[in-house]
C-alpha cells in the first residue's frame, strides 16, 4: 500500500470514475484504475489542471508528488503507493458517473477536457483513513507514532520546503494506527519558478512562519524533550547519488519541461535540489529543533 | 477494454442526514450479471423482509439476461428500477467504467463496499477442507495487502473456476489446490488430472496457475504425489502455460503447513521477493 524506495510509479489507465474528493483545494478523483493485467484497485487521481483552484505548477505538481514520496520513503514515512495515468485525448472517453450531481459531473467533464492527453499523478486510496488533527497524540500507539513518523515528517517538510500540511488542511492521515503523508503537490516551494536552479534553492535553510501552522507543530512541542531526529538526519545525509538517480529514472521525461529556454528543466532541477540539499541537513535540523523548542 | 455498468442498492437510514448503507450491487458486463449483498448493519426490526425484498429485486436482473449474446441496451434497460429518493430503499443511477477483467472489477467493488458475492459462500469446489484452509489464509493476507489479494475470485477461459486465493503483482496468480491428502494412488491421479484441467480450461492464458500440492498423510503415497505435482508442472510448461507448483509439507503433528504458500504470496504482494 505504501511507496518503497526506488519503486517506479505504476503505469495506469482510466477505468471507472467514482467520485470527486472535494474536501481539499485540489479536488482529485476517486477512481478504479487498470494496469496492463486488469483492475488495479482504487486510486486518488490528481489531474495537473483543476477548476477548483488556480495553480501554475502543472507538470511540476506531478514531479513534486513523485519526488516527495521518494524522500519520505528514505525515512520510512508512509506515503501511499504511486501511479501515473494519462487522460484520454478525447475527453468524452472519460465516463462521467451518472449518480453524481450535475455540478460535479460538469466539473469532471471540464477537468477531463483541460487535461486531455496529459499525465496525472495517482496515489493509492486508503479506505477509512481520516484526517490528522492536532492534539490527538496522547498515549500508546498515537504518541509513539508522533515521536517517530510525526517528528520525521515535520523535519522532512522543512527539508522539502513543503508548507501545505497545516491544521486547516492537514494532508496527513491516520490509517491503521499510523500516520500517512499525502498530497505533496506543493512541495519544493519555489523550485518551479522561472530562473530558479535546484542547487540555489537547496542552499536555502531559513524556516518561515509556516511550521507554526503545521498540523503536528503543537503536538511535537508538547513532547519536544523526547523528540530525537538525529538518526533520521544521518540517514538523509547518507542517501547516495545513485539512489536519487535511480528514483528520477522512473519519472517521465515529458515532465522535464523548461519554464524558459535557458532554464534548467524541472526534473533536472529537482534532482539537483535533492543532491545538494543533503549538505544542509544539519542546519535544517537545528532550525527545526529551535523552532520546536521556542518559548511558548 | 470492456464496458461494465453497475448499480448499488442502498438502505436510507435517515433522509434528513442522508445516511445510507449499501446492501447490494448489480454488475453487468453486457454478457453476465454479477451480484453481491450484505445486510450487516441493517436495523434488526424488518431485516428479514428487507433482505428478501432486495434479493428478489436482484434476482430479476439475473432472469433478465438476454438469451442472445450481444444484445445489450445497457443495465438501465435490462431491468427498470425506481431511481431517486422515496422510501428507504434506494437504487443508485448506473455507473459505467471500462476494464480488462469484469470479474476482478466486480471483486474490487464488492471488497470496497464490504459485500459478499454469491461465489464467496461457495467453497465446495475441488480441494475440500484444504481449499477452505487456503481461503482462510487468503483472508488473513487480505488484511496485509487488501488491494492485491482476493479470495474466491472467479476466473474464466473455456470454463469458469472459483480460485480460493488469487493475487496480483503485475500478473494475476490463481491457486489451484491439488489435495493429495485423501485416498489411494488412483485418487492422486485423478486429482492431478483435475488440477491440470483447471489450469488449461479455466485460467486465462496471460495469468499464472499456482498449483498448491497438499501432501498425503500416508508417507508411502507422498513420493507418488510429489511425482504427480512435478508432472503437472512439466506438462503445463510444455503447453506454454505459466505455472508453478508449491508442494506443501506436514509438520511434526502431521498437519499441513501452509507457511510456504503464505511466504510466497506475502513476499510477492509486499515486493519483498524483488528486493
Amino acid at each position: 500500500m505504501f511507496h518503497a524506495v526506488g519503486h517506479a510509479p505504476v503505469q495506469l489507465e482510466f477505468g471507472t470514475v467514482h467520485r470527486v474528493l472535494s474536501g481539499g483545494n485540489h479536488h482529485p478523483w476517486l477512481c478504479q484504475l487498470e494496469d496492463a493485467s486488469g483492475p488495479s484497485g482504487f486510486w486518488v487521481v490528481k489531474p495537473q489542471h483543476v477548476v477548483s483552484r488556480s495553480t501554475q505548477r502543472a507538470q511540476f505538481g506531478v514531479l513534486s508528488e513523485l519526488a516527495a514520496a521518494e524522500v519520505c520513503a528514505w525515512l520510512d514515512v508512509p506515503v501511499p503507493s504511486l501511479g501515473l495515468v494519462r487522460f484520454p485525448v478525447d475527453a468524452g472517453d472519460v465516463d462521467v458517473p451518472a449518480h453524481l450531481d450535475e455540478r460535479t459531473r460538469q466539473e469532471i467533464r471540464t477537468t477531463a477536457e483541460i487535461n486531455a492527453g496529459q499525465l496525472a499523478f495517482c496515489g493509492r486510496y486508503l479506505p477509512e483513513a481520516h484526517d490528522l488533527a492536532a492534539a490527538v497524540f496522547v498515549d500508546g500507539d498515537t504518541k509513539a507514532q508522533l515521536l517517530d513518523v510525526g517528528a520525521k515528517l515535520f523535519f522532512l517538510d522543512a527539508y522539502m520546503r513543503h508548507d501545505d500540511r497545516q491544521v486547516e488542511n492537514p494532508n496527513a492521515l491516520w490509517w491503521t494506527k499510523r500516520i500517512v503523508a499525502i498530497d505533496h503537490g506543493n512541495a519544493f516551494a519555489g523550485l518551479s519558478d522561472t530562473g530558479k536552479t535546484g542547487a540555489g534553492l537547496a542552499a536555502m535553510t531559513v524556516l518561515s512562519n509556516v511550521p507554526r501552522r503545521h498540523v503536528l507543530y503543537e503536538s511535537l512541542r508538547d513532547v519536544v524533550t523526547e523528540v530525537d531526529i538525529s538518526a533520521a538526519v544521518q540517514r538523509l545525509q547518507s542517501v547516495a547519488d545513485g539512489v536519487i538517480d535511480a528514483a528520477a529514472a522512473g519519472w517521465p521525461k515529458e515532465l522535464d519541461v523548461r519554464p524558459r529556454p535557458r532554464d534548467e528543466g524541472l526534473k533536472t532541477r529537482l534532482v539537483r535540489f535533492l543532491k545538494n540539499r543533503r549538505a544542509v541537513v544539519p542546519t535544517i535540523m537545528d532550525n527545526v529543533m529551535a523552532e520546536l523548542r521556542r518559548q511558548k | 477494454m470492456k464496458t461494465v455498468e453497475f448499480r448499488l442498492v442502498q438502505i436510507v437510514l435517515s433522509q434528513v442526514g442522508d445516511d445510507r448503507l449499501t446492501v447490494g450491487i448489480v454488475h453487468w458486463d453486457g454478457e453476465k450479471i454479477r451480484t453481491a449483498t450484505s445486510f450487516r448493519g441493517v436495523p434488526k426490526g424488518d431485516r428479514r423482509l428487507l433482505e428478501r425484498t432486495v434479493k428478489n429485486q436482484i434476482a430479476r436482473f439475473k432472469r433478465a439476461v438476454p438469451k442472445t449474446p450481444g444484445l445489450n441496451f445497457g443495465l438501465a434497460s435490462l431491468v427498470h428500477v425506481r431511481e431517486g429518493l422515496g422510501a428507504s430503499l434506494l437504487w443508485t443511477a448506473p455507473n459505467r467504467g471500462r476494464t480488462r477483467n469484469p470479474q476482478a472489477h466486480f471483486d474490487e467493488l464488492v471488497k470496497m463496499l464490504k459485500l459478499e458475492s454469491a461465489a464467496r459462500t461457495r467453497e465446495t469446489e475441488p480441494g475440500g477442507s484444504a481449499r477452505a484452509c487456503v481461503v482462510e489464509l487468503g483472508r488473513a493476507l487480505v488484511s496485509e495487502a487488501e488491494d492485491k489479494v482476493f479470495v474466491n475470485h472467479e476466473t474464466s477461459r473455456r470454463q469458469t473456476y472459483n480460485s480460493p486465493l488469487s493475487w496480483k503483482t503485475g500478473r494475476w496468480h490463481h491457486v489451484i489446490v491439488a489435495d493429495f491428502s485423501h485416498g489411494s494412488g488412483d485418487r492422486i491421479d485423478l486429482t492431478a488430472r483435475a488440477s491440470y484441467g483447471i489450469a488449461r480450461l479455466a485460467i486465462p492464458p496471460e495469468d499464472v496457475s499456482v498449483v498448491v500440492a497438499v501432501p498425503p498423510r500416508d508417507a508411502e503415497l507422498s513420493a507418488r504425489a510429489c511425482k504427480e505435482a512435478a508432472n503437472i508442472q512439466e506438462a503445463l510448461q510444455e503447453d506454454g502455460v505459466s505455472a508453478e507448483v508449491i508442494s506443501l509439507r506436514r509438520d511434526a503433528a502431521r498437519k499441513v503447513d501452509y507457511a510456504d504458500l503464505r511466504k510466497r504470496v506475502y513476499d510477492d504482494v509486499t515486493g519483498k521477493a524483488a528486493e
